[in-house]
């Protein structure tokens, strides 16, 4: 009951701190499927014979794994930053409100919830929360430019919008679909975020967030299924190209790291001394 | 006061190395290629290997497309806020802003706080552009590209880049106006960041902010405008609009160049006449 209450709680005051996050949420999703419409247009193609899903794998969409031995012989490096807003804009969402609750107005909660436990899981549901009201409004965002653009509302890849998109596999041609990332974007970016969180709590907010971000980074760059980025690029998926990233691999990733890092911080949280507004170790 | 303190900064002094060591990497890549292709020449000199191209215009930085350049380009727009555009930010955070409002006029102190910014960030950019002159000085011979040759080759840019009249004419007169209007566009690009520093509170948000904005606008600007017009590729982003062969595709032109100008200039005028006095007296 308790920890329904202050996930009540949580969910009225850390939302509407993440509100600027969330709208962002939605303006990426347009800009995204601007960007697959553009793609369209630039190749002759008419973009409402694109699919959202299309639009979708445009917003997923990076460069190749980084190839070392080609890179040596003077390759150009080729990085698609635009993925990564994204997931900057989602883990910049859940980064202030758990540290400033916590030892700043908010700790008298903490006393008042009487376990620490209980405070600590709110938190941990509440970057669940919020990861997914995000991409609920990234996916509406994407779907609202798409309809403007007359695109079929289908989860199919199309074979126009497969030319878009980056791969170092080989695409199945048809049948491809972007429900694997779908599915995976909310355990992933909650995982992330619990990551986030727990080295937010035991360091500093800035060094959480930019370890997410290399994280995220350098598993683009390498092809790895430790490596959590590689779940949500579109031209690795395995809704997309032969030997892609699997959908059960993905999951196993999010619910192991996720759990581990709410365990882990919990007993991190439970040991800390907080007294207002300041952290004492 | 403000620009001497700016910079003597660490972070002047930083980013003007960083720049400084990748205007090297890049001569010497010049240097080179250069070796290569006046060995054939010499070796061979019945064939043609476009050596009346490769002059002093085309191993500057902005035109010699070497992954070093590329990268000084995507780091100058980042590099040249460090000296000045935090600095409201740690004054407000230390107490040296109340102690400084109490003594001079409002005016006074933002004003000396921009200027110094707009000439700190504009020497970030302009000190490694001219040690780039130099450099592609002693690397490749000074002459006219030619304009046939050219064209059958990898043009570094293309008919619609700004003062293309001056590459083929006045090829240091082209390099020259390039150096003083990046100077220009990376000062008043940190003076708009100065005047949205009123709303930061981490200098480090305020920096990872500005450059997320760039990218956004790279990539909203260039999807906008392969929709509205497919020929075209126009960007208004910095990383675009500071070199003249473009970046990723998408060139700079006269009117993107004329209207970035005018609106960072209209943001850093117009964010502190606004908001100075309401974020810095409460």
């Amino acid at each position: 009951m308790m920890l329904l209450r202050l996930l009540r709680r949580d969910l009225s005051v850390g939302t509407y701190q993440a509100r600027l996050y969330l709208s962002f949420a939605f303006v990426l999703g347009l800009l995204f499927s601007l960007g697959a419409a553009g793609n369209a247009i630039t190749r002759g193609i008419s973009p409402s014979g694109l699919s959202y899903a299309d639009a979708v794998g445009e917003a997923f969409n990076f460069s190749s794994p980084v190839n070392i031995e080609a890179l040596l012989n003077g390759r150009a490096l080729s990085i698609t930053f635009p993925w990564l807003l994204t997931f900057a804009s989602l883990l910049a969402a859940t980064l202030d409100y758990p540290k400033t609750d916590a030892f700043g107005s908010g700790y008298r909660v903490v006393v008042g919830a009487g376990s620490r436990w209980i405070w600590w899981l709110s938190k941990c549901l509440w970057i669940v929360v919020v990861t997914a009201v995000f991409w609920l409004l990234f996916y509406a965002g994407i779907a609202v430019m798409s309809m403007a653009f007359q695109m079929d509302m289908t989860l199919d890849i199309t074979e126009s919008g497969a030319s878009f998109l980056f791969t170092n596999l080989s695409i199945y041609g048809f049948s491809m679909t972007v429900i694997p990332l779908l599915l995976l974007s909310v355990p992933i970016g909650s995982a992330l975020g619990l990551i986030q969180l727990v080295i937010a709590m035991r360091a500093e907010r800035i060094p959480a967030y930019a370890f997410c971000l290399v994280l995220m980074f350098v598993s683009a760059l390498f092809m790895h299924p430790l490596l959590p980025g590689n779940y949500l690029i579109s031209g690795r998926s395995i809704g997309m190209a032969l030997g892609g990233m699997q959908l059960n691999a993905g999951l196993a990733w999010a619910l192991g790291v996720g759990l581990a890092a709410v365990i882990v911080g919990g007993l991190l949280f439970s040991r800390m001394t907080i007294f207002g507004g300041t952290r004492d170790e | 006061m403000e620009l001497v303190r700016m910079v003597r900064s660490p972070w002047f002094v930083g980013s003007v190395a960083v720049l400084g060591f990748l205007v090297i990497v890049s001569a010497l890549l010049n240097q080179a290629s250069y070796s290569e292709w006046y060995g054939y020449a010499q070796q061979y000199q019945t064939k043609n290997y476009g050596m009346e191209n490769r002059v002093m215009v085309n191993a500057w930085v902005g035109t010699d497309r070497r992954p070093s350049s590329a990268l000084l380009y995507f780091l100058l727009p980042l590099l040249c806020l460090l000296p000045g555009a935090g600095t409201l930010i740690e004054e407000r955070a230390s107490g040296y802003q109340a102690h400084a409002l109490s003594r001079m006029s409002d005016g006074l102190y933002y004003g000396a706080k921009a200027l110094a910014c707009f000439v700190a960030a504009g020497l970030v950019a302009l000190m490694p552009l001219c040690l780039s002159l130099v450099a592609s000085a002693m690397v490749m011979p000074y002459g006219l590209p030619d304009l046939m040759a050219y064209a059958t080759l990898s043009a570094s840019i293309s008919n619609l880049t700004p003062f293309q009249y001056l590459f083929y004419t006045f090829p240091i007169g082209y390099l020259g106006t390039w150096c003083v209007m990046t100077c220009c566009l990376c000062g008043l690009w940190a003076t708009t960041v100065l005047a949205c520093s009123l709303f930061a509170r981490s200098p480090v948000r305020l920096f990872a902010g500005a450059c997320i904005f760039q990218i956004l606008l790279n990539y909203a600007s260039v999807n906008l405008s392969k929709v509205l017009s497919a020929e075209l590729v126009n960007a208004v982003d910095l990383f675009t609009l500071l070199v003249p062969t473009g970046y990723e595709g998408s060139i700079p032109t006269s009117q993107t160049l004329g209207a970035s100008l005018v609106a960072y200039a209209a943001a850093s005028l117009i964010i502190p006449i606004l908001f100075f006095r309401r974020r810095c007296y409460l």
